[in-house]
């Protein structure tokens, strides 16, 4: 009797603990893992963003879309596609891009830029050059 | 609808060609500028976000500036705070921008040397659909070509109508302190 009881308290503080770890220490999303939700060029991207913000910042903003040009600029950890949309990696760019080259990206869309009138998107990894 | 874009496209260049003078040879930009906001208390868990996707123009001609930073782009330790963060306090998706439209006070390109020198900047800074002036201290030195501009100050949430419910409210600081740093190219 006494070891069940024993054995209950464990298992609650347990999955106290576990439930704890989950929601307050919840690990980042990880966008390179999640499904993509749009796949679209990104002269159509920034067209409907420069079309209607509102409507297209309901639609895009924070999801997982993957997006293809021509490189337009490249920094260090960024690079812009078509002039249109500016894409953040998390690191410094391992893979030689250089301007010209055709390339897909996945990441998180984080809204319209009407400084630069560009898309950007963060958390981005390169996901084929053509 | 093709033609429709190409219009549109059109028109739209213009536009950022007259609001912007992109004519000018003298803008300095800084498309990946450096954002943090720090409201901790002490004793409880560290509350402030970087964001690194900032963009920065300034026109040298004029002295004028213009910050934009996308809300959803602020990046806390914890996940669960940035949830709440853009859901609760921020609600990013109907207000995704904070931008700053200002004037460096007094600036003279010719003036900067390697040597940062403090300059004034007076503007505006709109935030969840409110607008407060903010005027601050920034150092300015050029590097390599480049205007590099580091600085700060103080908002508090509720410049910009931003509600903390009451059982968060002593783990998060009155005044929220931000700080930037921009690496301006011509």
């Amino acid at each position: 009797m006494k070891f069940i009881v024993i054995g209950i308290a464990a298992l609650v503080l347990l999955s106290g603990l576990v439930i704890y770890e989950k929601v307050f220490n919840a690990k980042h999303r990880e966008i390179f893992e999640e499904p993509t939700e749009f796949t679209i060029s990104a002269d159509d991207l920034q067209f409907y963003f420069a079309d209607n913000q509102e409507i297209a910042t309901k639609k895009y903003m924070d999801k997982v879309i993957e997006t293809f040009g021509s490189v337009t600029e490249v920094g260090d950890n960024t690079l812009v596609l078509e002039d249109k949309i500016q894409v953040y990696f998390l690191s410094d760019l391992k893979q030689e891009i250089t301007v010209g080259d055709k390339l897909s990206i996945k990441g998180r869309c984080v809204g319209f830029d009407e400084l630069l009138i560009t898309v950007k998107m963060d958390q981005a990894t390169t996901i084929k050059t053509n | 609808m093709k033609s429709n874009k190409i219009l549109f496209t059109a028109t739209l260049m213009l536009i950022s060609v007259y609001a912007f003078n992109l004519n000018a040879q003298n803008k300095y930009v800084d498309k990946a500028g450096y954002l943090k906001f720090e409201a901790s208390e002490k004793l409880f868990e560290p509350v402030e976000a970087i964001n690194k996707s900032v963009t920065a123009v300034l026109n040298a001609d004029t002295g004028q500036f213009a910050s934009l930073a996308l809300v959803v782009g602020f990046r806390f330790k914890n996940s669960l705070m940035e949830e709440h963060f853009n859901e609760n306090y921020i609600e990013s998706e109907t207000y995704p921008k904070a931008i700053f439209n200002g004037t460096l006070i007094d600036f003279d390109l010719s003036n900067l040397t390697n040597n940062p020198t403090e300059v004034m900047v007076d503007g505006k800074l709109e935030l969840h659909g409110k607008e407060k002036e903010v005027k601050t201290l920034v150092s300015l030195q050029k590097l390599n070509g480049a205007i590099v501009m580091k600085g700060g100050f103080t908002v508090t949430p509720s410049d910009f109508d931003i509600e903390i419910p009451s059982i968060v409210k002593n783990k998060i600081a009155k005044e929220v302190i931000v700080s930037l740093n921009f690496n301006l190219k011509p």
